[in-house]
């Protein structure tokens, strides 16, 4: 205890100099000598620790080819060899999560949701989000804003530190957290101001269509308002979206490109972007099925559509979809294409069998059942299945 | 799932204000109310304290290493997590799966993963049985099992959760015991 109580005070001492810590602190674009201060080791050292946590949970999606691709295309966004001389990772993980969120952790290395993915349309709109958060890392964001915090509320930090310390938890463990935290639940206003403007500067010298830079935000916009979400990280504390998409118009503006002449000039690279990414567009829809984002669902069934006009798993979480507005008849239509595109497909069997067998139809749902089990043998629901055709012979021995 | 948080928050006040109330259970001790009847573990505790649609819970070392818990959800009310609804029509499968999307989206339970999910009974009530397992906050792992039917249009869920590595392995006969002598009464 004695022990605790001694490391609380030497915590309460070291925040009162940081209290003066300098906020004068370059980017690292524009810093001649690439060196971390002390303070900022130890928040890339914190960092790097929830990483390996991050890497632990399961949560991040393993698909290299998709990995390789947001990294080149990060790479390709970090000016100059700042990457090296900084030692900044420059790579970018996906998560598995269908809500809209991206970040960026000091040491560059970004967090990128495949709710966004799935929802965005071409590379140059990935550019945007991905050229944003690395600014944060290359303006030392995390950094300025841990001092910030300190400078601010020096006193009030201190007493938390040392009252943590006192109950035997790591102080300077969570002297890192403080910074790091900013790199995911947002950086104040002005700095975010910052990351979009001089995020939206490496996209031009990438060659990056500049007008799609608002068009990613509009569309996030349509996915906020149809699903009425209150606040998702990402816009949460940034400044309101139309206030982006306002700042975006007028960057683009200022840079007096044509839309309609520009578009062709400037790389998109709409094609690359959506053969990566289509394969895990379903796999968003089902995880914003199973959220009830239907609107937004329904969004990218349809542009994964018209990639794979034949899917019948794409037909087949349509009709989840519809059944789960209780839009029965569209539904039946589209567990209808799925059939009809593949007929070996199982999954639409499986949701005609249940039909049939609420409409208490319990000679069709036997038939769909017994194809469904046909098709997928070994099927994660099998004995449900089994369960539901053993009701179906206990009502057909009843008749 | 939002009144297990409401009763963990509960417990934590009343635990701070030096008011817990943890009822020790004595040789063939039974739990009894309007539906149900059950002979509780020896030697466990009993929380004492009510809580939003908690109806039983017990522990042993401690609720954060293993516990049993009986509790129940209203139909047709949204579930808070995928704002979705359990209906009059809807069938065990489509149940069983919309139970196990919603305990999957809880932020506490990390890397979710279903290892069962089979259709079973209860003193002859149809019900399902979802065998999971989670991190919670990122290291801890945590296996639980979820029993689940409908009865009177309401959901009741009886769920054993307990540390992977010697806890739950070492209670899952008194929570198997537990089940198997579960009356449903009405």
């Amino acid at each position: 205890m004695k022990q605790q109580l001694a490391n609380g005070i030497l915590v309460c001492i070291f925040l009162i100099f940081m209290g003066c810590a300098s906020l004068n602190i370059p980017n690292m674009t524009s810093s001649g000598v690439a060196s971390l201060e002390e303070d900022e080791k130890r928040l890339w050292k914190r960092c790097e620790e929830e990483q390996e946590a991050i890497a632990r949970s399961g949560t991040i999606l393993q698909d290299p080819e998709l990995s390789n691709y947001l990294s080149e295309i990060l790479n390709n966004l970090i000016p100059g060899n700042i990457k090296q001389q900084w030692g900044i990772k420059g790579k970018v993980f996906v998560i598995k999560n269908s809500l809209f969120n991206a970040f960026a952790y000091p040491n560059g290395v970004i967090y990128i949701h495949t709710g966004v993915l799935a929802n965005l349309e071409n590379e140059a709109q990935l550019a945007t989000i991905l050229a944003h958060e690395i600014t944060h890392t290359l303006n030392r964001h995390s950094l300025k804003q841990l001092r910030g915090n300190i400078n601010s509320s020096a006193f009030w930090t201190t007493l938390i530190v040392t009252a943590v310390s006192v109950t035997g938890e790591s102080a300077y463990a969570d002297l890192g957290r403080i910074g790091y935290m900013s790199a995911i639940t947002g950086y104040s206003r002005s700095l975010e101001k910052e990351a979009d403007t001089e995020g939206f500067k490496l996209l031009l010298d990438n060659g990056y269509d500049i007008q799609e830079t608002k068009k990613a935000f509009e569309i996030f916009e349509a996915i906020i308002k149809d699903e009425k979400i209150k606040g998702p990280f990402f816009f949460s504390t940034h400044p309101r979206i139309k206030n982006r998409i306002a700042n975006f118009k007028k960057l683009i503006k200022k840079e007096n490109k044509n839309p309609t002449t520009d578009s062709l000039k400037f790389k998109n690279n709409e094609y690359r972007y959506m053969n990566i990414i289509k394969k895990n567009i379903l796999k968003n829809v089902k995880l914003d099925i199973k959220i009830s984002h239907f609107k937004t669902a329904e969004r990218q069934l349809k542009r994964y559509l018209k990639l794979e006009p034949k899917s019948s798993q794409a037909y087949y979480l349509y009709g989840e979809l519809l059944l789960n507005q209780n839009k029965l008849a569209d539904a039946k239509e589209k567990y209808l294409l799925a059939i009809e595109n593949k007929p070996v497909y199982p999954d639409a069997y499986k949701a005609f069998g249940i039909m049939a067998f609420k409409e208490k139809r319990i000679n069709k749902a036997k038939e769909h059942f017994t194809k469904y089990l046909n098709r997928k043998p070994n099927a994660d629901d099998k004995d449900y299945i089994l369960y539901l055709l053993k009701k179906i012979e206990k009502q057909e021995k009843k008749q | 799932m939002k009144g297990k948080l409401i009763f963990l928050v509960l417990f934590i006040c009343i635990f701070l204000s030096g008011c817990a109330q943890w009822i020790y259970v004595e040789q063939g001790k039974f739990w009894k109310n309007r539906n149900f009847s059950v002979s509780l573990p020896e030697g466990w505790k009993r929380a004492g304290f009510n809580a939003p649609n908690n109806l039983l819970f017990l522990t042993n070392d401690g609720f954060l290493l293993e516990y049993i818990q009986i509790s129940q959800l209203k139909m047709d009310k949204k579930l808070s997590k995928t704002k979705k609804k359990i209906s009059d029509n809807m069938l065990l499968p489509e149940i069983s799966r919309l139970i196990a999307d919603e305990i999957s989206q809880e932020e506490f339970r990390k890397n979710f993963k279903i290892l069962s999910n089979i259709p079973t009974s209860i003193d002859t009530k149809d019900c399902f049985k979802i065998n999971y397992s989670f991190h919670y906050k990122t290291n801890y792992k945590i296996k639980g099992i979820l029993y689940g039917f409908v009865l009177k249009r309401k959901i009741y869920l009886i769920a054993y959760e307990a540390g992977e590595r010697y806890y739950f392995d070492k209670y899952l006969p008194i929570f198997e015991k537990f089940i198997a002598n579960l009356e449903i009464l009405s």
